[in-house]
């Protein structure tokens, strides 16, 4: 964004607002921590926003807010949540010779996710919660894209290994 | 030759659309004689891979880079926005912001000169703190202090 194509705060905040808000609500896994994270993306905005080395706004709102809620979570982890009965699981575990269904399947991931390590739980959000292609998140995050597809496809396989464990006749397929 | 491991994480890959052309070229010499490879990339696609077929539309701000070229059949998925619905909450917090930067803006006869470089946000690991949440709720009062009435 240079100073020709400048665009008002409240513009910007159309524009971009709920691309920050979503990244950052992917990250923390929660909506009021979200928030605060974007809060902290636009006033860290208001703080640069006339700053001419900024020629591209949205990647670059989108880098602060990875950034803003990764500090967010390692300044606050959330509490590790295992999977309790009857909270996140089916009820009986999927219905012999049902699918899951997406709602389950969702819930069984999201359950599942705080046992991944950080890079790869970060990762596998940011791709599947905040619809970002891993070009992206490598880009955000200063990695090497095939580092970042290698923590997205572990976690990937894990998540997969512990669907298999909970349905072990494979009654989900 | 790639071995499982790596096949079985290719094909996670190929499930969400993010194996590049000489990916594919491994992981088919794999599948043509691995059977257990075949086998978990059923399961895959039945299980965990599911997530990458609930599709939505693409992202209005989605920007794929050229140089990478993408072998997979599955656009971006949104599972999320039907398991978290944000939209209110979105709007909530965007009418906040509103105010922070229409205060913001009106006080601009004093702007805030460019931060030097070793400032500038350069990266997710190489960047300053952003302040406490009790330091931004205080810069924010002090904002709607200053509201002229
Ligand atoms: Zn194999």
């Amino acid at each position: 964004m240079n100073a020709s194509e400048r665009m008002p705060p409240e513009a910007a905040l159309s524009a971009h607002g709920p691309m920050v808000l979503r990244v950052c609500t992917a990250i923390l896994g929660d909506r009021e921590r979200g928030a605060d994270a974007a809060q902290d993306t636009w006033l860290r905005y208001l703080r640069f926003k006339d700053d001419n080395s900024i020629d591209n706004l949205g990647g670059w709102l989108r880098r602060v807010a990875v950034a803003c809620a990764i500090d967010l979570l390692r300044r606050e982890p959330p509490t590790a949540q295992p999977l309790e009965a009857g909270e996140s699981r089916p009820a009986q575990g999927p219905d012999q010779g049902q699918v899951l269904v997406a709602r389950e399947l969702a819930d069984f991931v999201r359950a599942q996710l705080p046992r991944l390590p950080e890079s790869q739980r970060i990762v596998f959000r940011l791709k599947t919660e905040a619809e970002l292609s891993l070009a992206e998140i490598a880009e955000d995050l200063g990695l090497a894209l095939p580092t970042v597809k290698t923590h997205f496809a572990r976690a990937c396989v894990r998540l997969q290994a512990s669907l298999r464990a909970f349905s072990p006749e494979g009654t989900h397929s | 030759m790639i071995d499982h491991e790596q096949a079985q994480e290719l094909l996670t890959l190929r499930a969400f659309g993010e194996m590049d052309e000489s990916e594919a070229n491994r992981l088919a010499l794999h599948l043509g004689s691995c059977a257990d490879c075949r086998r978990f990339d059923q399961e895959f696609a039945q299980g965990i891979g599911r997530l990458a077929k609930l599709e939505d539309p693409p992202r209005a701000d989605a920007t794929p880079p050229p140089s990478v070229r993408r072998v997979g059949v599955h656009p971006a998925p949104a599972w999320r926005r039907r398991l978290a619905p944000l939209a209110a909450c979105a709007a909530s917090f965007a009418a906040g912001i509103c105010v922070t930067l229409a205060i913001h803006s009106g006080s601009e006869s004093t702007p805030t000169p460019p931060p030097p470089p070793s400032q500038r946000v350069e990266g997710t690991f190489a960047r300053e703190s952003p302040p406490p949440l009790a330091t931004t709720l205080g810069v924010l009062t002090v904002m709607a202090r200053s509201v002229p009435r």
